[in-house]
C-alpha cells in the first residue's frame, strides 16, 4: 500500500536522466583522474598536490601551434619568468591533463570574450589582431569563437550587438596550410585566403606577453600560461599538507561551482572541480578582458557554428 | 530498484569494469543528485562522484557492501558540501506555484494535479529535517538502499539508521497533514475542490 515513501519515489521517477553534455563531462572527469593516476609517483605528488617541477616536454608543439594563422595580441602582462625552474600544483596540473585529454579534444569550444571598451580588431592573411597601435575600422565590444579539432570560427559583434565581421579558419586537406574566410557585415565584403604551413616550428610565444591565440585556440593558449608556471592554485592551506601546497578556492561562476586559480598580474582563471576544464579567465591589467568558455557535444548544431556562410551580394576584395 | 541490474557486482579495478560500472550506475546516480541540489551542481557533483570513485576503486571491496550502495554513498559525503544549496533549493520549491497541463483531459490530469499540489508541501517537509534525517531518508526512499546498506554508507550503526528513519518518516508525514493516501486527493490552497485519483491507499 502507498504510503510517505512512495509519495517521494513518484517524485524521483519524475526526474530527468542525465544530458549528453553531462554524460561527457563525467567521463572527462573520469579521463583526467586516469590521467592523473598513470603519471609517475614522482611528478604526481600527493593529496591535494605537492609542488614538482613540470617538464617542458609539448614546447615545441605548443610553439608551432601558438606561431600559426591566427593570432590575437590583446594588451597583457609584461613577460614574466621566461625560462628558470617551472613548478605548478597538483590541481593546475590536472587542469592541464583536462585540457589535454582525448576527451576534451573532442568537444566543440565555445569561448566568449569581452574586450575592453573601444577595443578595434584588424583581421589580415594569417592573423587576427587587437591591442594598443591596432588600426582598424572594426570596433568590436564581443567576439564568439567557436572551435573544433583544427577549425576555429570567430565572429566579433559591434557595442549595439551587431555582427562586425566573421572569420573561419581550418586546415587545407593534407596538412600544406590553412584556409581562411572571412566575412565583413559593414561594407558587405568578404575574401578567401591560402596561407602556407610554417617551415619551421616559428617563434616560441613568451610567457605571460599578452593572449596569442593559435590554431589550438584558448585550449592551447591555456595550456601553454600553464606550462609557463602562470597560475597558481589560491585557497586555504589543508590542514597536514606540506608548506606551500594549496587547495583551491570553490567559487560559484554564473552558478557553477568552480575552483580558482590565480595567475601573474591578476590572471584569474576559473575551473569545473569535476573536469577541470576552464570555464572563465580574466586577463588583468588596467582594462582586464573577459572570457567565458563552455565544452559542448560535437552535435550537429554547435558544429553547424564553426562554418562561415558568405551572405548573397557580398563583394570579393583581395584579402591585405 | 533504481540503476539495479543483474550484472555482476564485482571489483572495479579494470577498465573494462569501471566503464561498465559507469554506464549502469551514472544515470542514478547523477538523478540522485539532481533531485537533492539541481541539474547545474549536478552535472559537476555526478562527474566528481565517478572521478572520485576511479581514483578509489581499488579500495572497493565487494563483500563489504553493494557497488552502488558504494557509489550512493561518495555522492552523499559530496552532498554535504552543499546542504545549504539543497536547503536553497528546497525553500524555492516549497514556495513554487504549481503549473499544470489539463490538456489531454484525461484521468491522469487528476494525478497531475494532486503531484503538482503536493510538491511544495514535500518539498517544505523534507527542508524541515535534519541533515542527518534526510541522508537517511532518501537513501532509502530514492536510492532504495536497504537499511543495512544506509549504515554501512554513513558508518552509523543499523539502530541509528532505523530510528532516524523512523523520526523523518513520522516528520514527513505530520507535514503532509491533511495529505489523504487512500483516495489520493488533496485539498488545495484557499478550499479548493479536491481531486480525486486512482487506486493509492495509505498504510497506517
Amino acid at each position: 500500500m502507498p504510503d510517505e515513501i512512495d509519495v517521494l519515489r513518484r517524485f524521483r521517477d519524475e526526474t530527468p536522466g542525465p544530458s549528453t553534455d553531462a554524460w561527457l563531462r563525467a567521463r572527462a572527469a573520469i579521463a583526467a583522474a586516469r590521467s592523473d593516476q598513470q603519471r609517475p609517483a614522482r611528478a604526481r605528488g600527493r593529496w591535494p598536490g605537492r609542488p614538482g617541477p613540470l617538464p617542458l616536454a609539448a614546447g615545441a608543439a605548443v610553439a608551432a601551434a601558438v606561431a600559426g594563422l591566427l593570432v590575437v595580441l590583446l594588451p597583457g602582462p609584461p613577460a614574466i619568468r621566461p625560462g628558470g625552474p617551472i613548478r605548478t600544483t597538483a590541481y593546475v596540473t590536472r587542469v592541464e591533463h583536462a585540457l589535454t585529454s582525448s576527451r576534451a579534444g573532442n568537444l566543440v569550444g565555445y569561448a566568449r570574450t569581452v574586450l575592453p571598451p573601444g577595443s578595434r580588431i584588424q583581421l589580415q592573411r594569417g592573423n587576427m589582431s587587437s591591442g594598443p597601435g591596432v588600426s582598424s575600422p572594426l570596433a568590436v565590444a564581443v567576439t564568439v569563437t567557436w572551435s573544433y579539432h583544427d577549425t576555429s570560427t570567430t565572429i566579433g559583434f559591434a557595442p549595439g550587438g551587431q555582427r562586425v565581421f566573421a572569420a573561419e579558419i581550418s586546415p587545407v586537406p593534407g596538412g600544406t596550410g590553412s584556409q581562411e574566410v572571412a566575412v565583413f557585415y559593414g561594407d558587405e565584403t568578404w575574401w578567401r585566403a591560402t596561407t602556407p604551413a610554417p617551415g619551421g616550428p616559428g617563434p616560441a610565444p613568451t610567457c605571460g606577453h599578452g593572449i596569442q591565440i593559435g590554431p589550438g585556440g584558448w585550449r592551447a593558449f591555456i595550456r601553454f600560461q600553464l606550462r609557463c608556471g602562470n597560475f597558481r592554485a589560491i585557497g586555504r592551506q589543508r590542514a597536514g599538507a606540506e608548506p606551500g601546497t594549496v587547495a583551491p578556492g570553490r567559487q560559484r561562476v554564473d552558478g557553477v561551482s568552480t575552483l580558482k586559480l590565480s595567475g601573474a598580474n591578476g590572471t584569474v582563471l576559473w575551473v569545473s572541480p569535476a573536469t577541470y576544464l576552464p570555464v572563465r579567465v580574466i586577463v588583468g591589467g588596467r582594462q582586464p578582458t573577459q572570457i567565458d568558455f563552455r565544452w559542448l557535444s560535437p552535435t550537429r548544431a554547435n558544429l553547424a557554428a564553426l562554418s562561415v556562410t558568405v551572405p548573397a551580394g557580398f563583394r570579393p576584395v583581395e584579402p591585405p | 530498484m533504481e540503476g539495479t541490474r543483474p550484472t555482476g557486482d564485482g571489483a572495479i579495478v579494470s577498465p573494462a569494469r569501471f566503464e561498465a560500472a559507469f554506464q549502469q550506475h551514472f544515470p542514478p546516480i547523477y538523478r540522485f543528485i539532481a533531485r537533492r541540489v539541481g541539474p547545474a551542481l549536478a552535472e559537476d557533483l555526478a562527474a566528481e562522484t565517478f572521478a572520485i570513485a576511479y581514483r578509489r576503486r581499488a579500495a572497493y571491496v565487494p563483500g563489504r557492501g553493494s557497488l552502488r550502495s558504494w557509489l550512493y554513498g561518495i555522492a552523499t559525503n559530496l552532498l554535504r558540501n552543499h546542504w545549504r544549496a539543497e536547503q536553497h533549493l528546497l525553500a524555492l520549491d516549497a514556495r513554487l506555484l504549481p503549473e499544470i497541463d489539463l490538456s489531454d483531459g484525461s484521468d491522469a490530469v487528476d494525478q497531475r494535479v494532486t503531484a503538482a499540489l503536493l510538491a511544495p508541501r514535500l518539498a517544505a517537509a523534507l527542508g524541515q529535517l535534519s541533515r542527518e534525517q534526510l541522508d537517511v531518508l532518501l537513501l532509502y526512499a530514492w536510492a532504495e538502499l536497504s537499511q543495512e546498506e544506509i549504515a554501512v554508507v554513513l558508518e552509523v550503526a543499523p539502530g541509528t539508521v532505523r530510528s532516524r528513519l523512523s523520526r523523518a518518516r513520522a516528520a514527513l508525514r505530520e507535514q503532509l497533514g491533511d495529505f489523504d493516501f487512500d483516495l489520493w486527493t488533496f485539498e488545495g490552497p484557499g478550499g479548493a475542490p479536491a481531486r480525486k485519483g486512482r487506486g493509492h491507499a495509505r498504510r497506517d
